[in-house]
């Protein structure tokens, strides 16, 4: 059974709820539902009460069949009448739950896309598309299927106890027969219980499983056809795809002996009942109608007991299913906010005090970084590759969050600050821009919440149109492709440039923006930059030499710490670490 | 426009579950049967156990009514009741174990079969898809699909010989009594008919709602930091508030088209018609009380295989729509990727002629024509958007050439079969993508899994220049990186696939602005690793960096697709205007 699991653990936010919180959880989604559910429950106890009848009416029948065609025919047509009625509140009760469940699972749904839109990026580095989404859709989804199941089966456990009642008030020797059986019946059911919510919560993963395989070989797709590698890439999948028929069909097989073992439980007791009612009935203790329904009662008696009992094993696919969400929506992301004070602008001088971060249990990239950044001036930032450039312009952007130390701007804990209205006023041009399957001028729109059509034209006047026509030979109007497919990656740090002219933010931070454009190009967006840099602090990690030429300053990083930082003229003359790198690196692309 | 992101796309083909499709189900069955001749018997076996109960049932009421009332007779019908419980425990554990399996495997099998389709389809498919939709169909759809058979077809059934076991045993009792059940069926399928009818476009509209859902997550998720660093979250909440509203509308439309389930109304005529029937029979004479007890037993039980289908029906025609949607791509739209052709060793001789691509009715590559012989290296040049990544990928045949001809070695690239091409060119896309495995694993990829040898991978890792920043990771080069390798710096995944795309040893490479987001400390090194690396292959390089360009043997200025020269870099700097004006500070 182990080797079954292999591969199968749970996520690090992954969180084990006792039955009794996820149930009371769960009801509180249905909290607001009251009235509903009052209406439910009414049409339910309805319903049960003419279904229970038609077996009494019956045993009438018997009793009664002398007395007459005309009283026969009278309760044929309370038999009719009392199936359309109980079809009648059988439809209404059906189409109240669909709209209980619809609604329950849409706020499932929503909290659990809030909190995954809520999380820092770095839990989204850790956690997969494929692995978040399972969550969001697919447990969702199949919550939502065993509620409805769970709301029909409450009608079935009514009808049980009316039924019972009945039995009981007949003959209470019969009714302790039936209820001596009830014991075995729970037993089994809760002996199946955790071996079934095992199983559950593994299909579960290996769901998630199946899910991240299928995004990622589908976002890998072009590698795999590059290298003439789709082998490979299938047998990744067809891995997991056995592992996944293996996990599921030992859950099936599982809930395939639940119900039999309850039905043989069931059958078993039919037999004594027709026996000691056959006793009882020859001893003249029972009419032989009231023995006849004993054994009806008991045949619908048993049928919901064994649903709901074999039910509960069922529904611990649901409670895994809502386990996962909740432990998503539950799970707080780790930018820490110690309080909401308003950004309504910023000058932009950035400080950090002894600022201390590391990739998740990873190396320190920051043990104890000291840095001032005056407000609007522009900086490039140099270093080898793992120098912690670009963590830096992360923790800065709040994408990620720092272990330690503190960071100010404008000598306000960014903590302290509003993250959504600080997030609003610092722009980010990545070196891989993300394109949004839209419109072009959508996903420039997409710069700024609430932009509108004049704003693209107008950031795109900006550039300059000469620029930006020789790069996007397609009119704004026309449609990319989600995650940017057909759109040159050039084209995309345009297009992400264009989004900073939409956004106006007092800080910019660029990855090397103009990295894969080619030359021309690239000194049409440095112009533009350069427009778009007046008046802003900007944070620029750079490559080129032009673009460090440009800087008002420079900052040297050299193993998570500042080496050097000065304008450039200075540090050149300096002869200290920039010169250095200077000399063995830049000093080629002056003639270049 | 504010909000800007459309949810979904207009004018999609839609699947329809069609005959055509139980069909499909059907073809895929057909290794099962063994097993579902295994729940086909255990299924009666169970249901003629159930049906035998009543008759049990009946033999004790006529002996405890009879008179004589003999309990060893008693005795004995209720041992046969319990035995019928212990045969009907048996075929139970074998028609629901039996057919669980078959349910998986088809689920399985489907599911293999739609994943081989999307990696046999060509990539302009894949441009075009949407990646939320095709997760919804490989994965809910397909649970859809299992659920289909467990409990879907085998509850179906289960209904069908409760149906019919009654109504043999009807029958064997006296004809005439078959007038209920007759009524009963005939009610039925007439009104499960128009159910089916009503409910199967509600049931295909929840599956499209999902899919959309799914899409639009996934879409959000794959392109979160781009939405945090806009601040476009409530953009991303509101849309998925829609999309999710959709999908509980179709969802509440179908559960109230389900709820109006009139098949079932058909059973309380059978009953009506039925009591009657048997009453004016025995006040006729024509029965006995025994008998019309047993016999409206029987009645009774028909109300299980009502409650079964309306069970059944919704399951089974969910799982319908979803096979339809899997179906749908797999004998859908996307050409397939040819499997036969030339798989000779590539000399590397690459000539373009006349080639023209279009997409979306532009140009994007305009009658492009040249020859590179094998060994030498041909940079592309030209200013972004000029097509230059197209013209790299049509090398190997990644796209097909709409006029116009790709040879490799003097052989048109659509004579190759296309993986033995591939492996035999090296590539490096300007943006790279690196898979959830070690970075041993990604290095590695490229050849057949389990036959690099680890120094085999570190050695093109140090060409590279990648083995420093790997030792230094936490686990070297056992080191599982997250999906895309988005924690990796840009440059630092550059030189994995740089190591990567020469594992296999090409004989071509095609490199794809490679080195762009390398900083300049590294540079130098790169430059270098790529001139050693591509001395003796064939190269075509994209590259925005002077150095690289001018030592190619060839250039090739591109301007929006056509050629707007094509030589040496002293000539083009001699005489053409554009190149000058790229390459000149």
């Amino acid at each position: 059974m182990t080797d079954l699991f292999a591969g199968l653990h749970a996520d690090s936010y992954d969180r084990v709820y006792g039955n009794r919180r996820l149930l009371g959880r769960i009801l509180t989604y249905l909290r607001t539902q009251r009235a509903t559910m009052l209406g439910c429950a009414v049409l339910v106890v309805g319903s049960a009460l003419l279904t229970a009848s038609v077996p009494v009416v019956i045993a009438q029948l018997i009793d009664e069949v002398g007395g007459g065609a005309g009283l026969g025919l009278w309760l044929c047509l309370f038999v009719v009448a009392a199936a359309v009625l109980a079809w009648v509140m059988n439809w209404a009760r059906q189409a109240v739950t669909a709209r209980l469940v619809g609604d329950m699972v849409y706020r499932l749904q929503c909290e659990a896309a809030d909190a995954a839109l809520d999380k820092d990026v770095a839990f989204h580095d850790d956690n997969s598309v494929g692995r978040v989404l399972s969550r969001v859709t697919g447990d969702t989804e199949g919550f939502g299927s065993v509620m409805t199941l769970t709301l029909n089966l409450l009608s079935q456990s009514l009808l049980v106890l009316l039924l019972g009642g009945v039995v009981f008030w007949t003959d209470p020797g019969l009714g302790l027969i039936i209820l001596a059986a009830l014991p075995f019946l729970l037993g089994t059911a809760l002996a199946f219980r955790r071996i079934a919510r095992t199983a559950a919560a593994a299909t579960r993963r290996v769901m998630a499983k199946v899910n991240a395989n299928v995004h990622e070989s589908m976002m890998g797709i072009a590698v795999a056809k590059n290298f003439g590698r789709e082998r490979t890439v299938y047998g990744d999948f067809d891995d997991v795809n056995r592992l996944s028929y293996r996990v599921y069909v030992r859950q099936g097989l599982i809930y395939a002996v639940i119900l039999p073992v309850l039905t043989l439980l069931a059958g078993l007791v039919t037999a004594v009942v027709l026996y000691q009612g056959g006793r009882f009935a020859v001893l003249g203790r029972l009419s032989p109608g009231e023995w006849y329904f004993a054994l009806q009662a008991l045949g619908m008696l048993w049928q919901p007991v064994t649903q709901a009992a074999a039910f509960w094993s069922l529904f611990q696919q649901g409670l895994a299913a809502a386990e996962r969400v909740f432990a998503l929506i539950d799970d707080r992301g780790s930018v820490v906010r110690r309080g909401r004070e308003p950004v309504p602008r910023l000058d932009g001088g950035i400080e950090a005090r002894g600022l201390r971060f590391g990739y998740g249990s990873g190396a320190p990239v920051f043990d104890g970084l000291d840095l001032r950044i005056p407000a609007r001036e522009t900086v490039a930032i140099v270093g080898r590759t793992g120098s912690g450039k670009s963590t830096l312009a992360k923790l800065i952007a709040r994408a990620y969050d720092f272990q330690d130390g503190d960071l100010l701007v404008d000598g306000r804990d960014v903590r302290a600050l509003d993250l959504t209205a600080y997030r609003r006023r610092v722009g980010v041009v990545p070196q891989h821009p993300f394109v949004f399957a839209g419109t072009l001028a959508e996903n420039i729109a997409y710069g700024r919440p609430g932009a509108d059509l004049a704003d693209v034209e107008r950031a795109i006047d900006r550039i300059g149109r000469r620029v930006w026509t020789r790069s996007m030979p397609m009119s704004p109007h026309d449609r990319l492709a989600d995650g940017g497919r057909g759109v040159s990656v050039g084209q995309r740090q345009l297009i992400a440039v264009a989004r900073m002219f939409v956004r106006e933010p007092d800080i910019v931070l660029l990855d090397e923006p103009t990295a894969s454009v080619d030359p021309l190009t690239e000194r049409g967006i440095q112009n533009a930059l350069t427009r778009l840099f007046a008046g802003r602090t900007v944070l620029v990690i750079a490559h080129r030499l032009s673009t460090i030429r440009r800087a008002d300053r420079i900052l040297v990083l050299d193993e998570g710490r500042i080496a050097e930082d000065g304008p450039f003229d200075e540090l050149l003359s300096r002869d200290g670490p920039f010169a250095a790198l200077y000399a063995t690196y830049y000093a080629h692309q002056e003639t270049a | 426009m504010g909000q800007t992101r459309p949810a979904g796309r207009a004018g999609r083909a839609r699947p329809v579950a069609s005959p055509a499709v139980l069909g499909w189900i059907a073809v895929r069955l057909r290794a099962h049967r063994p097993l579902l001749l295994v729940f086909t018997v255990a299924a009666v076996a169970a249901n003629v156990c159930t049906t035998l109960v009543p008759v049990q049932i009946g033999a004790a009421f006529a002996e405890a009514t009879g008179g004589r009332a003999d309990l060893g007779v008693l005795a004995a019908a209720a041992v046969a009741a319990a035995l019928l419980a212990a045969g009907r425990f048996a075929a139970d554990l074998l028609s629901h174990g039996s057919m669980e399996v078959v349910a998986q495997r088809v689920k399985r099998d489907v599911r293999d079969e739609l994943y081989r389709s999307l990696l046999a389809k060509r990539m302009s498919f894949h441009d075009q898809q949407r990646v939320g939709d095709i997760m919804a169909r490989a994965i809910n759809d397909a649970r859809l699909v299992d659920y289909m058979f467990s409990p879907g077809t085998a509850t179906a059934f289960n209904a069908l010989l409760a149906l019919a076991v009654p109504i043999v045993f009807i029958a064997s009792m006296d004809a005439q009594l078959l007038l209920a059940p007759c009524a009963l069926i005939v009610v039925f399928a007439v009104a499960l008919r128009r159910h089916l009818r009503r409910l199967q476009p509600l049931t295909m509209r929840i599956r499209e709602a999902f899919a959309d859902l799914n899409e639009r997550f996934s879409t959000t998720l794959a392109g979160i930091a781009t939405v945090k660093a806009a601040t476009q979250e409530e953009h991303e909440r509101l849309a998925f508030r829609r999309a999710a509203a959709a999908y509980r509308d179709a969802f509440v439309r179908r559960g109230r088209a389900q709820a109006v389930y009139l098949p079932a109304l058909s059973f309380a005529v059978a009953m009506a018609v039925g009591a009657l029937h048997s009453l004016y029979l025995y006040g006729q004479g024509g029965l006995t009380l025994a008998q019309v007890v047993t016999y409206l037993g029987w009645l009774v039980s028909l109300a299980q295989p009502v409650t079964l289908s309306e069970q059944a029906v919704p399951v089974v025609q969910e799982g319908l729509a979803a096979a339809a949607r899997m179906r749908h791509i797999i004998d859908g739209p996307g050409d397939l990727e040819e499997t036969t052709g030339v798989t000779t060793a590539v000399e590397g001789a690459i000539t373009f002629d006349r080639v023209t691509l279009r997409h979306d009715g532009r140009d994007i590559l305009r009658d492009v024509s040249f020859h590179l012989p094998a060994g030498r290296t041909l940079a592309v040049v030209g200013p972004t958007g000029s097509g230059k990544s197209m013209l790299l990928k049509l090398v190997g045949r990644m796209y097909d050439a709409d006029e116009g001809r790709v040879l490799v070695d003097g052989r048109d690239v659509r004579d190759w079969e296309p993986g033995a091409l591939r492996r035999q060119i090296g590539h490096v896309d300007q943006e790279i993508f690196l898979f959830s495995k070690s970075v041993l694993d990604n290095i590695a990829f490229g050849a057949p899994p389990g036959t690099a040898a680890d120094e085999d991978v570190k050695r093109v890792a140090k060409l590279a220049c990648a083995d420093e920043f790997v030792q230094a990771m936490e686990h070297g080069y056992a080191t599982v990186l997250n999906e895309g390798g988005t924690t990796l710096s840009g440059g630092q995944r550059q030189r994995l696939a740089i190591a990567r795309a020469l594992l296999t040893d090409p004989r071509v490479l095609t490199l794809d602005d490679a080195t762009s987001a390398i900083d300049a400390s590294t540079e130098a090194t790169i430059t270098e690793a790529i001139e050693r690396a591509t001395t003796g292959r064939t190269t075509v390089l994209v590259s925005h960096r002077p150095g690289q360009i001018r030592r190619a043997d060839l250039i090739l200025l591109l301007d929006a697709g056509r050629v707007a020269d094509l030589g040496g870099h002293d000539e083009l700097m001699a005489r053409c205007a554009l190149y000058r004006e790229i390459y000149s500070d």
